[in-house]
């Protein structure tokens, strides 16, 4: 996908005297953080408050963390596919397929959640770590392939509950992701616990170990990873794998909050997890990690809430995501010049 | 009698089979065509081509559409396609049609339209140097956006001329394929011309064709105006199908038109591929509902009978056509 | 696809100035829409589409207004008069039809045309069309197999695709074709070619604006108005309403938030505070109701949905723990919602609400009975048999609830009672009798 760039002399100047305006300074920051979405969103969160009377109580700020918990866990796959240089197309197909095999295959075949679960973990890691396999092996755009295994995994639940496409959660399940649930008698929703948990372990992963380290090696430059020992292969299927794997347990969640599943619940979760991660500031092939796209997550479920508050057409409220995905690539994703690449 | 001056005869060269596929990328997507229909026709006798043509024709023209952005290379890629030709139909039959403007006049109008969503598109992507993929989803969502604001309810529209597209003419002959020669007429003329080779040049190595003096950025922008202008005309075909335009719409032709042209031997890196890549590839998707739908498949089957043969194909195409893209 | 580290910090700084004005424009924009605090976009006009929202005569409110039906030729003046009465205020073009005097000669050939196997609605349809086939088989009344054109992909439905099945059917030699309609308007010029060759299109839970296809579909202003009418009676008049609508951009979403303005325009004390989109289906009704009921904690005396989601709604509603619990119209009832509705009852005994029953099972069911009297030679008179569906109160809704359901049953309700009696559908044939059901 990248042409390989020959390291040229002009490598940018470093200014003779070092500029400390705090623009400089902002913008460093900037680079390392997605400042200005947070302000953003807090922002917004601040207009909400004051605009919409009752929207600052604990119950108000709950439920808009429970619907951020949703899209944030349905965008963890895509941040590391993104990181590695890649679009992940099948995260609806997952959801749907996670979902459904937790609440239908289980009903069908009569088996306890936790069996159902365990059945779905290695399919999910097995049909992910195809999909990265193949595209790197033979080179393909991951983008076709996780739409025709979005397809698969979705028709695999399909045969396997004998055509039968929806069926409810179990009412405990549907107390995880409610906003009134408790965790252990703390007043707190478990799902954003469980979200809250698993970004600290993102962030460890992605920072402080050795795969997290080769992850960003192999998104910038694979050919030089390649070189540099990294088995590229194994982390393409990896990457691939752990995304399916996340997409289908968040697939647990969505059916504990929906309710019940059918194929088209996983849908919107698509584009709103690639507008997440590429809102938070994660590029393709890196930087970026997953504390930015739950910032990202943040201001687009804020952003959201408060124009459904004020009763805003969901019309505006989309052109409007446009718009902010836009302004958030003009800040991180630009390109090098292309005469900075001959 | 003696061959003393006659040089031994060369070994007879042995086709160069991967060659072949690679100079040719759009052949395995032909043969799985021509397959799929040989298929289709034995198995159904009816089998009707001026309505088949005319039902397929929209997929082909979005698949058109989306061609000129990828084959600009730089991971270009065009997802506006689908909301642009809703786009189309809404003002067709919402806002000019009213205005008595729906006679051929309307095509120059709307194609002025397409010129500018993609010089917005290219400029986006190529001067502000953003990847293409965000660029075209965030405005694919503004678009889908407009199209609800445009029309609030679905819009209709009755004989107009426009229907004429999807007929017959002599009681036999397909008019879709005339709709259709339009845009290949019009790219097989580029592609031969000195514009087509650069944009190819540039789609497959940027950095070496600018340093060759090719203008890779007029090239990159003039790719995404082509693009949605032949998504402006891939819109007037689906409303001479439909005599109807429908805002929810705006996001049902984003993937299978990304699979149309990966099937098609279109490499999404860039550089290779042409306008027979986009027709086969369309044509097999068609096709693959087609089967689905003659042999009476079961409903539980179909979402894994159709991964399952977008996988096989586009990694058979791929390893078929092997460009030789470093990673 | 990608960009240097070095390079990208070192440009912002310069950028960082025009970037931030850049984007501060989106809390600005935020804020505008939340100053102006902009109301509902209404569904605007159509241009020669099939639904024509009539303005209200002033009634009392909590009943149901008359309003005359789209009936611009006069055709509904030639049915009874009880058969009248179900056009109430439906905005479905009533028209004279062209299969007045279709009749089979002989078993015949029939297709099945429909959306994917999405939910309950759909797997109902279709396992009653395939048992009505069968017994219709054993009778001699049809031949072959039932052909089903099912479409394939949910994520990604088109008309072409449709109308590509539609035209797979009429090549394979239906002789009737029933249709659940994915675009009633992209599907039109397929059914009047079909009909050209003499093939009538029996449609269901779709109209389309032809004269060429027989519609068996609710009357949507009934469908919404009746119940919501009651539960307006229940309020006493007055209140905060919530409006959920489907799709926008769609008929059924239009005609559906269409009615309840027309029930509502009489009620002068009821305020709608807001409305959301539920796409639906319950799990996006449950998201969009979750979202606006944590941005307002006002007080929602009443949710008017347009259809099927009430499920939705409530889940969304329990879950946000709200008391006094809102009136929700289960327009469209499922097994879910009317879970709903007797937990509802259960947490605060002396709520009541009202609704509509019709399944995928009847409504199949009603349209495989419209178009068997149609080849029987029963002879129709309109191209739209429209009805009420039965409407639900506190009294009797427990018959439609089947056992073992809660709220998250993905489950249609029982069926109880037909959508139509055979003495009202009577009225829309001319010679009504010549095919016995069973």
């Amino acid at each position: 996908m990248t042409s390989v760039n020959a390291p040229s002399p002009y490598t940018g100047t470093v200014p003779l005297e070092e500029r400390r305006s705090i623009w400089h300074r902002l913008g460093r920051l900037q680079g390392a953080f997605p400042v200005l979405q947070l302000a953003i969103a807090v922002l917004v969160y601040i207009i909400g408050i004051t605009t919409l009377p009752g929207f600052g109580s604990l119950q108000s700020l709950k439920t808009v963390l429970v619907i951020a918990a949703l899209v944030g866990i349905a965008a963890i796959g895509q941040t590391f596919v993104v990181l590695i240089g890649g679009i992940d197309m099948s995260v609806a197909g997952f959801l749907v397929a996670g979902g459904l095999t937790v609440t239908q295959l289980a009903s069908v075949y009569g088996l306890p959640f936790w069996a159902a679960v365990l059945i779905l973990i290695p399919a999910a890691i097995i049909l992910g770590g195809l999909v990265g396999w193949v595209c790197h092996r033979f080179r393909i755009d991951p983008l076709v392939v996780t739409l025709a295994m979005s397809s698969v995994a979705l028709g695999i639940v399909t045969v396997q509950a004998k055509g039968i496409v929806s069926a409810g959660t179990p009412t405990w399940l549907s107390n995880l992701t409610s906003p009134t649930g408790t965790t252990f008698g703390i007043p707190v929703p478990p799902v954003i616990f469980i979200w809250a948990i698993v970004a600290v372990l993102l962030w460890l992963l992605l920072k402080r170990t050795t795969i997290g380290r080769r992850l960003y090696a192999t998104g910038a430059n694979s050919r030089a990873a390649g070189l540099s020992l990294i088995p590229t292969r194994w982390l393409w299927a990896g990457v691939f794998a752990f995304s399916a794997l996340c997409a289908s347990l968040g697939g647990i969640l969505l059916a504990a909050f929906a309710g019940n599943i059918d194929p088209t619940v996983g849908q919107p979760y698509l584009f709103q997890s690639l507008a997440a991660v590429v809102i938070g500031g994660t590029v393709f092939g890196g930087p970026g990690d997953y504390t930015r796209t739950i910032v990202g997550t943040l201001m687009l479920v804020l952003i959201n809430t408060v124009l459904v508050g004020h009763g805003f057409p969901t019309a505006a409220s989309q052109i409007l995501y446009g718009v902010a995905i836009l302004v958030a690539v003009a800040i991180y994703g630009r390109e090098k010049r292309l005469r900075d690449r001959v | 009698m003696t061959q003393a001056t006659i040089p031994a005869p060369a070994a007879p060269r042995r086709f160069d089979f991967a060659g072949f596929w690679r100079k040719y990328p759009f052949a395995f997507a032909l043969a799985l065509t021509i397959v799929m229909l040989a298929i289709t026709i034995i198995a159904q006798p009816n089998f009707a081509p001026v309505q088949q043509i005319s039902t397929w024709a929209p997929y082909a023209m979005a698949g058109i559409a989306l061609m000129p952005a990828i084959i600009s290379g730089r991971g270009g890629i065009d997802l506006t396609v689908s909301p642009v030709m809703t786009l189309t139909g809404i003002l067709f039959i919402g806002y000019l049609a009213p205005a008595g403007l729906a006679s051929i006049v309307a095509v120059p109008i709307l194609l002025a339209l397409g010129f500018v969503i993609g010089l917005v598109n290219g400029l986006l992507i190529v001067l502000l140097r953003l990847p293409a993929v965000v660029v075209t989803l965030a405005m694919m969502f503004v678009y889908s956006g407009v199209n609800v604001l445009l029309a609030p309810s679905p819009l209709t529209i009755s004989g107009n001329w426009i229907t004429a597209l999807s007929g017959d003419w002599g009681g036999f002959f397909p008019a879709a394929l005339v709709a259709l020669a339009i845009p290949f007429v019009a790219w097989i003329l580029l592609a031969r011309s000195a514009w087509g080779r650069s944009l190819y040049a540039a789609g497959g190595n940027d950095a070496t064709a600018f340093s060759a003096g090719v203008n890779v950025a007029f090239l990159r922008i003039s790719a995404f105006v082509l693009g949605s202008m032949f998504a402006v005309w891939g819109g007037l075909v689906l409303v001479s199908l439909t005599s109807s335009a429908n805002a929810s719409t705006s996001a049902s032709l984003v993937t299978t038109s990304i699979a149309s042209v990966a099937l098609g031997g279109i490499s999404l890196a860039g550089g290779r591929g042409g306008i027979l890549g986009a027709l086969c590839g369309s044509a097999v998707i068609y096709l693959v509902q087609r089967i689905l739908s003659t042999f009476q498949v079961p409903t539980m089957w179909l979402n894994l009978v159709y991964g399952l043969l977008l996988i096989v194909a586009v990694v058979l195409g791929a390893i078929l056509a092997s460009p030789r893209t470093k990673r | 696809m990608r960009s240097t580290h070095n390079g990208a910090s070192r440009r912002l700084a310069p950028r960082a100035r025009g970037l931030a004005a850049a984007a501060a424009a989106i809390p600005l924009l935020v804020g505008l829409a939340a100053c102006s605090s902009g109301t509902t976009n209404a569904g605007g006009g159509s241009n020669g589409g099939s639904t024509g929202a009539a303005s209200a005569p002033s009634a009392e409110c909590g009943t149901l207004p008359e309003i005359a039906p789209n009936d611009p030729n006069g055709v509904v003046a030639g049915l009874p008069a009880e058969v009248q009465a179900l056009f109430n205020g439906n905005p479905y073009k009533a028209q004279a039809t062209n299969w007045a005097d279709w009749k089979a000669n002989g078993p015949i050939k029939v297709a099945y045309v429909t959306l994917p196997m999405l939910n309950a609605w759909s797997v109902g349809a279709k396992a009653t069309l395939e048992q009505q086939f069968a017994e219709a088989k054993a009778k001699g009344l049809v031949t072959g197999d039932l052909i089903e054109e099912i479409m394939s992909d949910p994520a990604n439905m088109t008309a072409q695709e449709q109308i590509a099945l539609y035209q797979d059917a009429v090549n394979k030699g239906a002789q009737l074709i029933f249709m659940v309609p994915f675009d009633p308007n992209a599907i039109a010029p397929s059914i009047d070619a079909a009909a050209a060759k003499g093939i009538p299109t029996v449609t269901i839970n779709g109209y389309v604006d032809d004269a060429n296809a027989v519609n068996t579909s609710v009357n949507p202003y009934l469908d919404s108005g009746a119940p919501i009418a009651k539960i307006l009676g229940y309020m006493g008049g007055k209140g905060n309403a919530l409006i959920v609508r489907g799709v926008q951009g769609i008929a059924t979403d239009t005609n559906g938030y269409n009615a309840i303005q027309q029930v509502l325009a009489n009620c002068p004390d009821v305020k709608v505070v807001g409305s959301v989109d539920g796409g639906f289906n319950p799990p996006a009704a449950n998201a969009a109701v979750t979202q606006y009921l944590a941005a307002n904690p006002g007080q929602i005396d009443a949710v008017f949905q347009v259809g099927t989601m009430a499920q939705g709604v409530y889940q969304a509603w329990f879950a946000s723990g709200r008391t006094p619990i809102a009136y929700v119209n289960n327009t469209g009832a499922t097994a879910g919602s009317l879970a709903g509705w007797a937990q509802a009852i259960q947490q605060q005994p002396g709520y009541q609400t009202a609704g509509t029953g019709g399944t995928g099972t009847s409504q199949a069911q009603l349209a495989w009975e419209v178009g068997m009297r149609m080849a029987a030679g029963e002879g129709v008179k309109v191209n739209n048999i429209s009805y009420e569906s039965p409407v639900l109160t506190n009294d009797n809704f427990r018959q439609w609830l089947p056992s073992g359901a809660d709220l998250n049953s993905p489950d249609e309700t029982l069926n109880p009672e037909p959508l139509i009696s055979t003495q009202l559908l009577d009225g829309y044939f001319s010679s009504p009798g010549l095919y016995q059901a069973k």
